[in-house]
C-alpha cells in the first residue's frame, strides 16, 4: 500500500516540476494564476519552518530561554538578511544553537 | 572557454554552499523514516520516486500515524506545488531544449536548483550550454540527497536528537525564503502563513500545513491588489 502512495506521490511531485517545461500546458495556463503562484515558496516554506521553531513534542514554547531554536532561528534570519548567503545563514543558526545548549 | 564539461563544473561548485543543509536534512529524513516505521528500501526509493525533502518527511509522519492515502497524497502535492511556480519561472530557457533534456531537468528541479539557476540565468550571460549547468548542479544535489538518505537510515541509531538535525531543515529553508522577501505583500504572505501555521496545528491530518499554505498564499495575493488598487487611484 505504501508503494501506491508512494508512486502516486511521486508522480504527482514529478508533474509539478515537469508542468511548465511542457509547451502545451505551458500555453494553456491562464495569465491571472501567476500572482497567487508567486507566493507559494513563501507560504509553504514559512508554514514549515515556524512550527518547527517553536513546537517541541507537540507543545507550543514561545519561551526563549526553554526553547533555544527561537534566538537561533532569529540569528539566521538576521545573517541571510545581511548575507544573502547560504553557507553564512546555516551555519549560523546551527552553531549559535549549539553554543546556547552547551551555555544553558 | 564555455564547455559542456565546464558549465557542467560550475553548475555543480554553485550548488555546493547548499549541501550543507540538505545533508543534514536527508540525515533526518532518514532517521524518520525508520522510526516510523518504514522498511529500508522503503525509505532509501522514497528518496528517488519523491526527491522533495519536506514532502518527505511529511508522508512519513503523516503515513506512520495512519492518516488516510488521500489525506496524505495531498499534503505531499501542496507542499510540491512550489515545484510548478519553478517549473514556471525557468521555462522560458528550457523550451527550446529536445523533450527528453525537459523530462530530465524537470525531476532535477528543486528549492537549491530553483535557487542557483535564478542566479544563474539573472546575473550572467547566457551560454548555449546553460542546460548542462543545471544538469551539474541538479545531478549533484540530487546524489547528495541520495548519499544522505541512506546514511540517515543505515545510521539511524546512532544520530542523537542532541545534535538538533531538524533545526537544519528550517535553516535550508530559511536561506531560501528570506531572499525572496522583497515586497510588502511578500512579508504578509510570510506572516499569515507563519501564523496560520501555529494556530491551525489542532486540525487532525496535519492539516494546518494545507491551510496555511493557501492562507499565506490568499493574503499575499489580497495584498498585492489592495497594493495595486491603491497605487492607481
Amino acid at each position: 500500500m505504501i508503494w501506491v502512495v508512494m508512486i502516486i506521490a511521486g508522480i504527482i511531485t514529478y508533474s509539478t516540476r515537469f508542468s511548465m517545461f511542457n509547451k502545451t500546458i505551458a500555453k494553456k495556463m491562464p495569465a491571472w494564476v501567476e500572482t497567487p503562484l508567486h507566493y507559494v515558496p513563501i507560504a509553504l516554506l514559512t508554514a514549515i519552518i515556524v512550527p518547527e521553531v517553536l513546537i517541541s513534542n507537540d507543545t507550543l514554547n514561545l519561551s526563549i530561554f526553554e526553547n533555544l531554536r527561537i534566538i537561533a532561528a532569529c540569528v539566521a534570519v538576521f545573517i541571510a538578511l545581511i548575507s544573502r548567503n547560504v553557507i553564512a545563514t546555516i551555519a549560523s543558526g546551527l552553531i549559535c544553537l549549539w553554543l546556547l545548549q552547551w551555555l544553558i | 572557454m564555455i564547455t559542456k564539461s565546464s558549465e557542467f563544473l560550475m553548475g555543480a561548485k554553485d550548488i555546493m554552499p547548499h549541501h550543507l543543509g540538505v545533508f543534514p536534512f536527508g540525515l533526518v529524513f532518514g532517521v524518520i523514516a525508520m522510526t516510523s516505521g518504514l522498511s529500508i528500501l522503503e525509505a532509501i526509493l522514497m528518496s528517488s520516486i519523491i526527491f522533495g525533502g519536506a514532502s518527505q518527511i511529511v508522508f512519513v509522519q503523516l503515513w506512520s500515524v495512519g492518516v488516510p492515502s488521500f489525506i496524505v497524497g495531498s499534503s505531499v502535492a501542496i507542499v510540491n506545488l512550489r515545484h510548478l511556480l519553478y517549473s514556471a519561472s525557468l521555462a522560458k530557457y528550457v523550451e527550446s531544449l529536445p523533450l527528453r533534456w525537459r523530462m530530465l531537468l524537470a525531476y532535477l528541479l528543486t528549492d537549491q536548483s530553483y535557487a542557483v539557476m535564478v542566479q544563474k540565468y539573472r546575473t550572467e550571460e547566457f551560454s548555449k550550454y546553460n542546460h548542462y549547468y543545471f544538469l551539474g548542479s541538479g545531478l549533484t544535489l540530487w546524489a547528495g540527497w541520495q548519499i544522505a538518505t541512506i546514511f540517515g537510515v543505515l545510521g539511524a541509531s546512532f544520530i542523537s536528537e542532541e545534535w538538533s538535525l531538524t533545526f537544519a531543515v528550517s535553516l535550508t529553508f530559511i536561506a531560501i525564503v528570506v531572499p525572496l522577501l522583497k515586497t510588502r505583500a511578500d512579508l504578509v504572505a510570510c506572516l499569515t502563513a507563519g501564523i496560520l501555521s501555529i494556530v491551525l496545528q489542532p486540525l487532525p491530518w496535519k492539516l494546518w500545513l494545507i491551510f496555511a499554505g493557501l492562507g499565506g498564499i490568499t493574503a499575499g495575493w489580497i495584498a498585492t491588489t489592495i497594493i495595486h488598487r491603491n497605487k492607481e487611484l
